[in-house]
């Protein structure tokens, strides 16, 4: 049976990754202002996109800029035709940061007025006010410290399973921090800098390239840490092993450590 | 060695071309296998600094009491670097692959691989 809807009810970045995860498989069809486009599923991965005479990658971004409309998910349409090969959570955040391209690219009075839907935001229920990505809004210092506590609270309380996440300076102290542990705030945060720092400096000498992300496995948890922007500051993520997915937590890093990059100072 | 060599030489053929360099190495620095790509790859200064991240890692982990090390994962730019205990911990084992490789099939490969090349450090 399928499914209709108003994309003012649900987004389109909800839909998509409301299908994923459910492993759905069936056609998506959404119409807006007088065009169509379809996004196909197949076991929750999407497979296929299509708008007018554009299909795959690009025909799903443009489809994703789409914030108004109607849609309907087919579970009886099935199309072979594959043009997409991209696990669905790295599509979904390219497409988002192709939206947020498209609006840096618009003169900045356009842009205020047509700050998009809060695409990240909205997935991961975050506040509507929070900048959007590509917003250069200069932030007063308190606001900035909000702002990133705000961030880190969010991801928290995204799954039960991160005991703790915090923003923290290559000097080893804590900018922000959330925890739901008795692990204090700044020996976390001066053991974590010890490793980054070590790790980026072996990288470096090995010429194995420049380090985006390291993560650490224990019997009992995993620390995931990512640099920030310009590298002075990182994102220290700790979840519990055995009620984390760690997929997840990799994609939640890469997807709040964009949103912080957008509120740290450059 | 030749067995250890032999599992190496597996993984390698089952990574295929994403397969960039794998080392066995004492918690000394020192490599007691190795196999890479490039025929220039100096596996002792990777055995070495590897070695320290597993040790810094160890110690980190007792210090905030998180449990015992079992994986270290880098990503950069250019390639995933997997480190992981083997046996007691007295040796680690590191897989380097390209950025296009899967990830989990890598870990997956690894975790059944362990005992393997732990029984053949032994014999």
């Amino acid at each position: 049976m399928a499914v209709k809807g108003d994309l003012k009810v649900i987004s389109l970045t909800n839909l998509v990754q409301m299908n994923a995860q459910s492993g759905l498989t069936g056609q998506l069809t959404v119409a807006h202002a007088g065009e169509q486009g379809t996004i196909v599923f197949v076991n929750g991965e999407i497979t296929h996109a299509k708008r007018g005479d554009l299909s795959g990658k690009e025909a799903f971004y443009q489809i994703l800029a789409w914030d108004d409309g109607e849609f309907e998910f087919d579970p009886n349409i099935v199309s072979a035709r594959r043009t997409i090969q991209q696990h669905w959570s790295d599509l979904l955040i390219s497409g988002m940061q192709h939206i947020d391209e498209q609006i840096a690219l618009k003169p900045e009075s356009e842009h205020r007025e047509e700050i998009p839907p809060d695409t990240l935001g909205e997935l991961f229920g975050l506040k509507k006010n929070l900048p959007s990505l590509k917003n250069e809004t200069i932030l007063s210092e308190d606001t900035m410290a909000q702002e990133i506590q705000e961030i880190l609270t969010n991801l928290g309380k995204e799954t039960a399973d991160i005991f703790t996440a915090a923003v923290i300076g290559m000097d080893g102290f804590p900018l922000a921090d959330y925890s739901k542990s008795s692990i204090d705030a700044e020996v976390f945060s001066a053991q974590m800098t010890l490793l980054i720092k070590l790790v980026d400096t072996s990288t470096q000498k090995l010429q194995s390239g420049e380090v985006e992300d390291y993560l650490l496995t224990t019997d009992k948890a995993y620390l995931l840490l990512r640099f920030l922007g310009d590298s002075d500051y990182y994102l220290g993520i700790g979840a519990i092993r055995s009620a984390s997915n760690l997929g997840k937590l990799r994609l939640y890093s890469r997807i709040y450590a964009k949103r912080l990059n957008a509120v740290l100072p450059r | 060695m030749a067995k250890i060599d032999d599992i190496l030489m597996d993984v390698r053929n089952q990574l295929g071309t994403e397969f960039v360099s794998s080392d066995i190495v004492g918690m000394d620095g020192l490599p007691i296998a190795s196999l890479a790509l490039d025929p220039e790859f100096d596996s002792s200064a990777v055995a070495a600094r590897l070695a320290m991240i597993m040790k810094l890692s160890t110690k980190v982990s007792a210090k905030l009491n998180i449990g015992t090390v079992e994986d270290n994962l880098i990503t950069t730019d250019k390639v995933f670097i997997l480190i992981r205990f083997l046996g007691d911990g007295s040796y680690y084992w590191q897989v380097s692959v390209s950025k296009d490789a899967t990830l989990g099939v890598v870990r997956m490969l690894m975790a059944e691989y362990a005992e393997p090349l732990w029984t053949s450090i032994l014999q």
